[in-house]
């Protein structure tokens, strides 16, 4: 699932520098005043994108998040830029959460995360919320507390291991159980493990007091091609889990948008006199509205306990908020296809209004909305960056662009790494250029001015085709 | 005087009832300068298989008419002012717009005068015809095809199985115009309003086209209501002609009557702007040099008890004309079966003519 990502992320970069290059071209050497490699590249390439958005869209709305985090290094990775790493290496950070299921009961089981039911029976879903401190809330561990004080949990069952008195999932060490006998407080429980382990796990508690820490310390480590962050999360896998948040919060709210506006714009359109005037007057009150200050506003009525929903309250935001340039253009098309003959040729043949507006006008007269969209997708995603970016948008563990820019600099040392601006960065541009351009090309593909441009200078090449086709015999020249 | 209204109750009595009726319809538009009369005070009456040509130059309200009859007039700025419209006893301005939807195309189908742009450029022939036929008939998806095919074999189109999937602009004004009426006579219609079937059209597939219309008339017993301003045209289709002025029925007679005598100077200075066969002339006379001769509308029998012929620039010879909520002209039948637009005086508020109807057709003389 990973390197499914990884190879579509990267077919996408690929095709939008093709596209690129494609339209660059074509715009030079346009002989036949025919959108040819670059239509094709561009129609690829919006498949890509929509590829990517469909992708993006199941692993937002699905429940497993693409796991990021890798916890048995927990520290900063330089990946491929350790040579301009000046920080070192640091491997205090494990993270691995305790849960008590039997207070005073003398077992301890150590499961690992991953294709365990154990994790998912404990509901440790999410390896950052605050549901899964071990202790009583408002309390923090230490070595101290005693193991009477841990909260109740429930019980897991499985087959080998009919039922344990603690469990600690973690995703650093492999599956042990330990015997808890004659253990009272988290520090026993700690010598206990790293006892048993024979000094192949280091066992301690998160500075933050929230969680149990454990490190095997014979672990192999994996590879970080772009590094990791600050608590350890791998820079390539945020970027991809990125395009897609970023690509779903643009098209999402995009199709909201052109949705709305279509609705709206066409009942202006069709109908003119008050409908018209209103629905205008409406769109004016809601282009008064600034969408930054707006989405603000809403995340601020949005409490830490609704994170997960940030997203589509941010696509909700951006789509209600960006309808209005689509049934502007709506509108001035209707108005025009309305005294169309085959409009009123299509009334006078007793067809429904409904049928009217969305099958007969609707075609004709969506291509400048389809061209705006464009733009709107990449409008769309510039918002969502950039307030992530200020921190109010996507918070961690999801992960956005412009959260990731944010990062760059490290909050406690104050130490800037570029190459954590720099991926983003890229990524950033990267997408916005690509929408852009597809933008243009529907555009320019649509405008039939544009088409056979024979009044720009000519090139030698071009100049012969021109000649050679508008050569009649008998005449002139 | 009671012995004419009992002679006209006898006659209304013995003569066939007309399947379409048009009786004092007025329809006017807002605009930023005040309220405009498109249509005032129009009668006419169009009986099966019989072809009415409403006649008139541009903007004299022809359009507006057929517009109405399927209530196509935007409203607001129209509004229906007076005056019904009967088919077949249902008064068609009463009707609601769910009730319009199935009259539409099911019963009164209407074709335009632009071949090229009256078909919708993104779906096939056979889409918008199929859609036609299943919105009114109730036939299977299958059934659609068969009858769509049909339609189109009827208006003379090769191959009409292969061309329902072609593109509008893959054909021909004329078989863009073969289609359209395809698509209107699928459903069966009983009336026809044909908007300017052949204006944009040349001569020759104007022939082909009004002949075609011609035969499917017969076929069907439909009855046709033809806007045209092309005098060739109504002299070689039209049963009765409904001849309009700014909005008013100037003269309304059949086709040989109108041609032959005509009454109102409005009428006559037409025919007389048109070049003849054989006739040699420097200049031709134009309308104004007829309407703007008094005399011509002193020629009408009984002009002296006040039968003057409407006309807009003059001054109306009766204050009755003025009257608000009415319209200034009234038609007076002059001689049997044979309508002349009159203004509205004393002496024609006490003698009325019967409303405008001639189940004339060219056909029956043969």
């Amino acid at each position: 699932m990973w390197w499914t990502a990884v190879v579509m992320t990267s077919s996408a970069g690929l095709l939008i520098i093709a596209h690129a290059l494609a339209a660059l071209n074509t715009d030079r050497n346009d002989e036949s005043g025919k959108p040819s490699a670059g239509g094709a590249t561009a129609r690829l390439f919006v498949g890509a994108m929509l590829l990517l958005t469909a992708s993006g869209l199941v692993g937002t709305l699905g429940k497993p998040q693409l796991d990021t985090t890798d916890y048995s290094i927990g520290a900063q990775d330089h990946g491929v830029f350790a040579l301009f790493a000046p920080v070192p290496h640091d491997h205090t950070k494990p993270q691995v959460y305790l849960r008590n299921q039997r207070p005073g009961g003398p077992y301890l089981r150590v499961v690992p995360w991953g294709g365990s039911s154990a994790a998912q029976d404990l509901g440790l879903t999410d390896s950052r919320r605050d549901g899964d401190l071990a202790v009583e809330a408002g309390g923090s561990l230490t070595l101290d507390t005693p193991l009477r004080a841990l909260r109740h949990g429930q019980g897991v069952r499985n087959r080998d291991q009919p039922m344990a008195d603690f469990t600690i999932v973690t995703r650093s060490v492999q599956r042990f159980s330990v015997s808890l006998y004659g253990a009272a407080t988290i520090g026993d429980v700690l010598e206990t493990i790293e006892r048993t382990s024979g000094g192949a796990i280091q066992a301690g508690i998160s500075h933050d007091g929230r969680r149990v820490e454990l490190l095997d310390l014979t672990a192999k480590r994996s590879i970080h091609l772009l590094g990791t962050d600050d608590v350890g999360s791998d820079v390539a896998a945020r970027l991809i889990h990125a395009t897609r948040v970023a690509l779903s919060i643009g098209f999402v709210s995009t199709g909201i948008a052109v949705l709305i506006g279509i609705t709206f714009g066409a009942a202006m359109g069709y109908f003119g006199g008050w409908v018209d005037i209103l629905g205008m007057r409406i769109i004016e009150i809601f282009m008064a509205i600034p969408r930054l200050f707006l989405l603000l506003t809403v995340i601020a009525f949005i409490g830490p306990q609704w994170n997960q929903y940030m997203l589509y309250a941010m696509m909700a935001v951006i789509g209600a908020l960006s309808w209005m340039n689509p049934a502007r253009f709506i509108r001035a098309e209707f108005m025009r296809l309305r005294d169309q003959e085959f409009v009123q040729s299509a009334r006078a043949c007793g067809l429904p209004v409904r049928s009217i507006l969305f099958k007969h006008m609707l075609p004709n007269g969506v291509t400048p909305v389809l061209v705006d969209a464009s733009f709107t997708v990449a409008a769309a995603i510039f918002i969502e960056t950039g307030l992530s970016f200020l921190g109010l948008g996507i918070k961690p563990p999801g992960s956005s662009w412009g959260q990731m820019l944010s990062g760059a600099v490290d909050p406690a040392s104050g130490v800037f790494h570029w190459w954590l601006a720099i991926l983003p960065g890229v990524m950033i541009f990267l997408t916005v250029f690509a929408l852009n351009l597809i933008g243009d090309a529907l555009r320019d593909s649509i405008d039939p001015k544009l088409k056979p441009d024979l009044t720009s200078p000519p090139r030698r090449t071009r100049k012969v085709r021109v000649e050679r086709r508008h050569a009649r015999p008998g005449g002139r020249s | 005087m009671t012995t004419t209204q009992t002679q006209t109750i006898i006659d209304s009595t013995a003569r066939p009832r007309p399947m379409f009726e048009i009786a004092d319809l007025a329809v006017s538009f807002d605009s930023a300068g005040g309220r405009i009369g498109a249509v005032d005070g129009l009668s006419l009456a169009i009986h099966p298989r019989q072809t009415v040509a409403l006649v008139g130059e541009s903007g004299c309200g022809k359009s507006v008419t057929a517009m109405t009859v399927l209530q196509l007039i935007p409203r607001p700025p129209g509004r229906f002012d007076r005056g019904s419209i009967l088919f077949e006893g249902r008064d068609l301005l009463s009707l609601t717009e769910k009730q319009m939807l199935k009259v539409r195309g099911g019963e009164i189908a209407m074709i335009f005068q632009e071949p090229m742009t009256s078909l919708n450029p993104v779906y096939t022939i056979g889409d918008q015809i199929i859609e036609a036929v299943l919105l009114h008939q109730k036939v299977s998806q299958k059934e659609a095809v068969e009858i769509a095919v049909a339609a189109m074999d009827d208006v003379g189109i090769s191959k009409p199985a292969q061309r329902l999937r072609a593109y509008p602009h893959q054909f021909s004004g004329g078989m863009r115009q073969r289609v359209m009426i395809a698509m209107a006579l699928a459903c069966q219609p009983k009336l026809l309003l044909a908007d300017e079937p052949t204006t944009a059209l040349d001569v020759t597939i104007q022939a082909q086209i009004l002949e075609l219309l011609a035969d499917l008339q017969r076929d069907r017993d439909m009855a046709m209501m033809l806007i045209t301003h092309d005098l060739g045209v109504v002299a070689e289709n039209a049963d009765v002609v409904c001849m309009m002025y700014a909005g008013r029925v100037v003269e309304y007679a059949t086709v040989y009557d109108l041609f032959e005598k005509s009454h109102h100077p409005y009428t006559r200075g037409l025919f007389k702007s048109m070049p003849k066969l054989g006739e040699i002339k420097h200049r031709l006379t134009t309308i104004d040099e007829v309407t703007n001769d008094p005399d011509q509308f002193k020629k009408l029998p009984g002009y002296e008890k006040g039968i003057v012929p409407w006309w807009p620039a003059m001054v109306p010879p009766d204050d009755l004309a003025k009257s608000p909520g009415r319209a200034d002209s009234v038609l007076y039948e002059i001689e049997p079966d044979h309508w002349v637009g009159c203004w509205r005086t004393e002496y024609l508020e006490h003698h009325p003519s019967r409303r405008p109807d001639i189940a004339f057709r060219r056909d029956d003389l043969a």
